[in-house]
């Protein structure tokens, strides 16, 4: 297993070295450079600082370095925030960005697949549609209508929750933006774990369990359960990026301080490193949640997890 | 009966018996007759400001049937633009994507073997990275105008399409009527264009129905986060954004476009289902 998950591990570098050389050569394709919007830079003014950051040498050159840096763990200097380097940037941003997205993960996780298995266990009786409408309105319904909504309704009508703003700490400020970030996910995951809940319930070892006599409770969470789970499991990836989609709106509506507003903002500067930084991060993130769930899933499917075993001896 | 046209026929009678497509139908018909129309039933335009009228409620009195926004623009002119620009990107981008996708699927399942192995891995590559995030690159690097935004916006919803087609495709290539037209010499393109593609009809036009909500909904969070359309044109992301600044004080703008966005996006999918319903075999 642990053989598995580094020969996997090592496959990322690859994926990750060519989102880098795409995106890299993508934003000095693009129109415009990072200090175009300085209109009265002298044109002596305007070599040198292209020359200590090195824009003046051939792209391959530039890519070149860039790389060598990577590799240290350097992403350069920022352009547009002269007084900062990206790595500083990120360091800013991205706790606050990684805080929101994992909670609304483990949310939508805990939520969905109850609901998803209260619906299963509910098959034909009153729930079971109650829940599954709900979640065809929060599959369909996107972030940024539901998060204004709320606002409008929690914070501004009813007063209970702060509209928006970031105090370090303050667990109320985390409760909209959270709650907004995993709703859609919950619907998601609540309808996968129902449809799936309901071809295990029907298998043969299920009605042996029931059969043998064992406590319902048992047969659902040692039994159906774990094989139920397979394909929420497998949609974590998937989920990832829609977190990140999804907080690049609760960020802006929220007001908080994450990484979503250098990215954007980076982009439009022309901010070469800050948005390279940026990729890196994302696409890192991403590739090792996919694997993550790739590894879970290997060990939760004792198909996946013999096969793997039988590799190795 | 008559022998011909009877499965079409059977998924027309199926796709009309159920009540929520039909209304998802006759709604997406109203909406686009009152997108199409409507801004010429009004007294105002869309990028006209009525400083006598800032942020006023809906009423019938003065014209402003939506209210106006904070620089009194009128806001059902601007809501009916929204949802002009808001189905032209839907519409445009899932044609790109479906382009893509379905060429794309149709020769990596026909031709199989390494082609294929090389083709289809490409495209896991692809879906586990965040798409919107590209997306969103390309959208602010290479100016925000409305055809660069359809084609990017394309170009990224078409991997689904191609894993369906491809799947259609390859199991297609081994039929008798495929094998008696290779055995007649006629040429793979042709096979693929006369052969293959009518057979995949069925699920491409599902997905792309699918497709369309997805495509509104990526453009309305670029414009959502500025990047899609420019003032002072607007999509209904736009409007949402808009609305969401000056919530407290107008609940209108934010809740009429956001209401229309909902509604619009639950439409498609609902019409989506429908035909999945009519369509595919496996769930009858």
């Amino acid at each position: 297993m642990l053989r598995y998950a580094a020969s996997r591990l090592l496959g990322i570098v690859p994926t990750l070295l060519l989102v880098i050389t795409v995106a890299f050569f993508l934003i000095r394709l693009a129109p415009g450079g990072p200090f175009d919007q300085e209109a009265t830079l002298a044109p002596e003014i305007r070599a040198n600082l292209e020359a200590a950051y090195g824009l003046d040498q051939p792209a391959w050159a530039q890519y070149g370095r860039y790389l060598k840096a990577l590799a240290r763990g350097d992403f350069g200097p920022s352009f547009k925030y002269r007084d900062f380097t990206v790595t500083e940037l990120i360091r800013r941003g991205l706790p606050v960005s990684l805080t929101i997205g994992f909670l609304a993960l483990l949310l939508a996780f805990g939520c969905g697949v109850a609901a998803g298995c209260v619906a299963a266990l509910n098959r034909g009786r009153w729930l079971d549609p109650l829940v599954m409408g709900g979640a065809v309105i929060g599959v369909i319904v996107p972030v940024l209508v539901i998060a204004p909504l709320l606002q409008l309704l929690l914070g501004i009508e009813l007063r209970w929750l702060p509209v928006s703003g970031w105090r370090p700490g303050t667990v109320s400020d985390l409760v909209l933006p959270v709650t907004t970030l995993s709703l859609p996910l919950t619907a998601y995951i609540a309808r996968l774990t129902r449809g799936s809940m309901l071809e295990v319930l029907s298998s043969n070892f299920i009605r042996t369990a029931y059969a043998k006599g064992l406590p319902v409770h048992r047969i659902i969470l040692r039994h159906a359960l774990p094989p139920a789970l397979l394909p929420v499991v497998s949609y974590l990836g998937p989920a990832a990026a829609m977190l990140l989609t999804g907080s690049l709106v609760v960020e802006k509506l929220f007001g908080l301080p994450g990484s979503g507003r250098y990215l954007i903002e980076g982009a439009l500067n022309r901010d070469y490193t800050l948005v390279l930084g940026m990729t890196v991060v994302v696409a890192t993130l991403t590739l090792t949640l996919n694997l993550v769930a790739d590894l879970i899933y290997a060990w939760l499917d004792p198909r996946v997890r013999l096969q793997v075993e039988a590799a190795r001896s | 009966m008559r022998r011909e046209g009877g499965l079409w026929r059977d998924a027309g009678r199926k796709f009309r018996s159920r009540p929520a497509t039909l209304a998802a139908v006759a709604f997406l018909a109203a909406t686009i007759l009152l997108a199409w129309l409507g801004p010429a039933l009004s007294p105002h335009a869309f990028d006209a400001l009525d400083y006598a009228h800032l942020l006023s409620r809906p009423a019938a009195g003065d014209g402003h049937w939506f209210g106006t926004d904070d620089l009194g623009r009128d806001l059902f002119v601007r809501t009916m633009l929204g949802l002009r620009i808001s189905l032209a990107v839907g519409l445009l981008a899932t044609a790109v994507s479906v382009l893509i996708g379905v060429s794309y699927g149709a020769v990596a399942g026909y031709l199989g073997g390494r082609v294929d192995g090389v083709m289809m891995r490409a495209v896991d590559l692809l879906f586990a990275l965040p798409q919107f995030f590209f997306v969103l690159l390309l959208a602010v690097l290479f100016d925000q105008n409305l055809i660069v935004l359809f084609l990017t916006i394309g170009a990224f919803g078409w991997l689904v399409m191609a894993r369906i087609v491809r799947g259609q495709a390859q199991s297609l290539k081994h039929r008798e009527y495929i094998e008696a037209a290779i055995a007649c010499g006629v040429s793979t393109p042709r096979i693929l264009v006369r052969h293959i593609l009518p057979n995949v009809l069925g699920p491409v036009v599902i997905y792309a129905t699918l497709t369309i909500p997805q495509m509104i909904l990526l453009e309305s969070l670029l414009s959502f986060l500025g990047l899609g359309v420019r003032e002072p044109l607007a999509s209904l992301g736009g409007l949402v954004a808009d609305g969401a600044a000056h919530m407290d004080a107008a609940p209108w703008m934010l809740l009429i476009p956001a209401g229309f966005l909902s509604a619009l996006l639950l439409a498609f999918n609902q019409m989506g289902d429908g035909l999945r319903d009519a369509l595919d075999p496996r769930e009858r």
